[in-house]
C-alpha cells in the first residue's frame, strides 16, 4: 500500500511536468561540483554561481509578495495564477489578499485551503490574465546536501531592493519539512526554495535561532493535501494522515498519468468500464464535470461514490479521435478484488 | 537553548509572535543532518574560496577599544591607514589593532566621516598588506563574496543578495511614546511611556510630563514634536523643555538610534541577534547575506579573486548586511586624509 502511494505521487508530478511542456528528468546540472561532497576550488564555487544565475531571473518573475494579514511571500505555479505559499500566510480560506508582482503591480487574490500539519497554503490570483510561473519539482528528487537557493520578500515588499536571494544546502529532509542554511526572516514566509534546475522544492515556513535552522515545507506535503487545499479546506494534522475514505464504487480501469487526465492502459473484464466499452488508450478528462488532474484526483473522485452510483465520464477517444461523454454505473469494488489467501497458507 | 520556531510572516501588530508549537519537534538537531563542515559556512566550503579568502585575511585588522572587540578595519595603504565603522568607536579614547600576524598595535583615530559612518585610523607603516580594490559595478546578485568574522580569525562566505541602492537616513529618537488623545491645539504633548532603551527616560523624564519645547520651538501636537525631532540625527544633543505639574524643567537629551531604542519591540530584529546601531543613512550600499556580527563591520568584502568590492558597514538583520562600495570608500578615504592633514596643521 505504501509503495503504491509513492508510485502514484511520482506519476502525478510527472504528469504536471509534462503538461508544462518541459522535460524534468532527475538529472543534476552538469558542473562537477554537484557530484562532490563540498566545493573544492573557486572553479567549483563559480559552477554553483553560474547555475543559480541561469535560472534566477525566471524564478524571480514568478515570486510574489502576499499582503493580507501582514506580509508574506509566495510563488506562482500556473499560468492562471495559482500561488503556493505558507499556510500561516494564506490564512483562512476565502480571505481577500493582494499579490504584489516583482514590478510592484498589485493583483486581487483569494486564499484557498491550507494545511495546519505542514504549514502549506494556496492562494488564487483572481484577475484573469496570463501569469509568469515556475515548475514544481517532483517530490523524490531533493536530497541532503543538495545546493538550493531561497528567494522572497524579507521585511515586506521593497521595489528598490527587489527580491532577496540566499544560497545554501539541504541540511535535513523529512516528509513535511526541509531544513537548510538559506537564512530566512519575517516576510520570507511562503516564498520559494529552488533546486539548481530552478524548480520549486519547498516553501519557506519558519526559523529557529541559528543561521542553519531555516525550515521549508516540502513539495510532497503540498501534494498530499493538494485537492483538499484547492477545494478550500483547512487540513488538520489528523486529516492529513487519515486513510482515503472509500465508499466502494468501482470502475475497472488500469491507468497512467496523462497531460489531459488519466489514460486507460487496461480494462478489468466484466467491470463497468468493460460494459461501457471504454478502451485502452482512451483518456478520462473529467468525472461529473470535475477535471481529472492526476492519478490521485481520479482515485479521489471515484472513491466518493458507492456501488450503483452513476458517474459521467468525459473521454478523449484515443482511436477514433474527438471526445464523448459516457454515463457509467459503478460496480462494487469487493466483487472485483482478488480472493484473499487464507492466513498462514501458501508460504 | 530552547528551539523556538518562529513563523515568518510579518504580523500587522508589532509584538504578536506566532510561535508554532506543533513544529518544535522538527527543529531538534538530529544525527542524520548534513555534517557541519559541508554546510554553506562549513570548513570545507569556506576553504574553496582559496586565495580570495587569504586576501581578506591579510588586509583585515581587529579593532579594540577599552579591551573589547568593537570593529574590524580595512588596510588601505602601506603607510598604515585603516578605514573602520565610525559609530562602533564610541569614544575618542585609545584604540588598538590586532594585525593578521597576531601582533597588537597602537592605533589613533585621525578623522571621522559621519555621512558614510567611516573613521580613518593610523597604525605603524608596513604592519599589514593593503587591499586590492575591485570594481563593485561588476557585481551581480548571486556572486560569491567573503569577509572575516569579528575576531578576524575566520572567513565567512555568502552571496550578493539584492540590488545596490541608497538606504535612507533614519533620524534620532527620544524614545518616548505619546498620549494618542493629546489635544493638538493645547500647548505641550503628554508622554505616556518609554522605549526599552530610552534616552529621555535615562535623563529623568517621566510618564505624564508635557513636552512643551524642542530647542526654541513651542510644541502643541504630536506631529509638531515628530517634525522637530526628526531633523536631528542619532547622537545629536537636543534641548527639550517639559512641564511637570506647574514646574518647567529643561533637559538636554542625546538622541539615540531608533533601532537601539525600539528594536526589542520589532519581531524581525529579535530574530536577528545583535545588529548594528547605525544601519541606515547610506547613499550607496551593496547588500549581501554574510551572517556577520556588528563587531565585524569595517572589514573588507572580497570577491573570489580576492578583490575588495566594499567595506562592511552595517549588520541590518538576520538576512542582511550592507557594504559601502569600494568606489565610495576610496573617495571617502581621500577626504578623510585631507581632513586629518588639516587637523594636524
Amino acid at each position: 500500500m505504501q509503495e503504491l502511494y509513492r508510485i502514484q505521487l511520482t506519476a502525478l508530478l510527472f504528469a504536471i511536468s509534462i503538461s508544462n511542456g518541459k522535460l524534468t528528468a532527475n538529472d543534476k546540472p552538469a558542473h562537477p561540483v554537484f557530484d562532490k561532497a563540498a566545493p573544492e576550488s573557486t572553479a567549483d564555487l563559480i559552477g554553483i554561481q553560474k547555475q543559480v544565475s541561469s535560472v534566477l531571473e525566471q524564478a524571480k518573475q514568478a515570486t510574489v509578495c502576499i499582503v493580507g494579514n501582514g506580509s508574506g511571500s509566495g510563488v506562482i505555479v500556473s499560468e492562471d495564477g495559482l500561488v503556493l505559499t505558507a499556510g500561516h500566510v494564506s490564512g483562512d480560506p476565502g480571505t481577500k489578499v493582494h499579490v504584489v508582482m516583482p514590478d510592484g503591480t498589485k493583483l486581487e487574490a483569494e486564499s484557498l485551503g491550507r494545511s495546519a500539519a505542514a504549514d502549506s497554503g494556496l492562494v488564487r490570483i483572481t484577475e484573469k490574465k496570463k501569469h509568469p510561473f515556475v515548475d514544481i519539482a517532483p517530490p523524490a528528487t531533493l536530497f541532503q546536501g543538495d545546493w538550493i537557493f531561497a528567494i522572497g520578500h524579507p521585511g515586506g515588499f521593497d521595489k528598490e531592493r527587489g527580491i532577496v536571494l540566499r544560497v545554501g544546502r539541504v541540511i535535513h529532509r523529512s516528509t513535511n519539512t526541509i531544513q537548510s542554511d538559506c537564512k530566512l526572516i519575517g516576510g520570507d514566509s511562503g516564498g520559494p526554495l529552488f533546486d539548481m534546475q530552478g524548480r520549486i522544492v519547498g516553501i519557506h515556513s519558519r526559523v529557529s535561532k541559528k543561521n542553519e535552522q531555516n525550515y521549508h515545507v516540502t513539495v510532497r506535503a503540498f501534494k498530499r493535501d493538494w485537492y483538499r487545499m484547492l477545494a478550500g479546506e483547512v487540513v488538520t494534522i489528523e486529516d492529513s494522515y487519515a486513510k482515503v475514505q472509500r465508499k466502494g464504487g468501482f470502475l475497472g480501469v488500469k491507468r497512467i498519468a496523462h497531460s489531459k487526465g488519466v489514460q486507460i492502459t487496461g480494462i478489468v473484464p466484466n467491470s463497468p468500464a468493460a460494459q461501457s466499452k471504454l478502451r485502452a488508450g482512451d483518456v478520462i478528462r473529467a468525472i461529473d464535470d470535475k477535471k481529472v488532474e492526476s492519478l490521485n484526483s481520479f482515485r479521489t473522485l471515484i472513491n466518493q461514490h458507492g456501488p450503483g452510483d452513476k458517474v459521467l465520464l468525459d473521454i478523449l477517444k484515443r482511436w477514433e479521435g474527438g471526445t464523448k461523454k459516457v454515463e457509467v454505473t459503478l460496480g462494487n469494488r469487493n466483487d472485483f478484488l482478488p480472493a484473499k489467501k487464507p492466513a498462514g497458507a501458501g508460504r | 537553548m530552547m528551539n523556538t520556531n518562529i513563523a515568518l510572516s510579518l504580523p500587522v501588530l508589532i509584538g504578536m509572535i506566532a510561535i508554532s508549537a506543533p513544529y518544535s519537534a522538527l527543529a531538534q538537531n538530529s544525527p542524520d543532518e548534513l555534517p557541519s563542515k559541508l554546510r554553506l559556512n562549513g570548513s570545507e566550503t569556506v576553504r574553496a574560496f582559496g586565495r580570495g579568502g587569504e586576501a581578506a585575511r591579510l588586509s583585515t585588522l581587529a579593532i579594540l577599544q577599552e579591551g573589547k572587540n568593537v570593529a574590524l578595519a580595512t588596510v588601505i595603504d602601506p603607510d598604515g591607514h585603516l578605514l573602520t565603522k565610525s559609530s562602533e568607536l564610541e569614544s575618542e579614547g585609545p584604540v588598538s589593532a590586532v594585525a593578521p600576524s597576531g601582533e597588537k598595535l597602537a592605533a589613533t583615530i585621525l578623522a571621522r566621516d559621519p555621512k558614510n559612518d567611516l573613521a580613518l585610523l593610523k597604525i605603524a607603516p608596513g604592519k599589514a598588506i593593503p587591499v586590492n580594490w575591485g570594481n563593485p559595478d561588476n557585481l551581480s546578485q548571486g556572486n560569491w563574496v567573503a569577509a572575516m568574522t569579528y575576531e578576524a580569525d575566520s572567513l565567512i562566505i555568502g552571496v550578493i543578495s539584492a540590488t545596490r541602492r541608497e538606504i535612507k537616513r533614519r533620524p534620532g529618537v527620544l524614545g518616548v511614546t505619546l498620549d494618542p488623545n493629546d489635544d493638538p491645539d493645547e500647548l505641550g504633548v503628554a508622554i505616556d511611556g518609554f522605549g526599552p532603551n530610552s534616552p529621555a527616560q535615562k535623563k529623568g523624564m517621566q510618564s505624564g510630563d508635557l513636552i512643551i519645547r524642542v530647542q526654541s520651538t513651542e510644541i502643541k501636537s504630536r506631529r509638531e514634536l515628530a517634525d522637530q525631532i526628526s531633523q536631528f540625527d542619532p547622537m545629536d544633543e537636543v534641548k527639550i523643555k517639559i512641564l511637570r505639574g506647574e514646574e518647567g524643567i529643561p533637559f538636554i537629551v542625546t538622541l539615540n538610534y531608533k533601532s537601539n531604542v525600539f528594536d526589542m519591540l520589532d519581531r524581525n530584529q529579535r530574530m536577528s541577534g545583535k545588529t548594528s546601531k547605525r544601519k541606515a543613512g547610506f547613499s550607496d550600499v551593496i547588500q549581501h547575506e554574510l551572517p556577520l556580527t556588528p563587531q565585524a563591520m569595517g572589514g573588507p568584502l572580497v570577491d573570489l579573486q580576492g578583490k575588495t568590492m566594499g567595506i562592511n558597514i552595517a549588520r541590518a538583520d538576520r538576512v542582511t548586511t550592507f557594504a559601502l562600495p569600494a568606489t565610495v570608500a576610496i573617495k571617502a578615504a581621500v577626504e578623510l586624509k585631507k581632513a586629518a592633514a588639516n587637523d594636524s596643521q
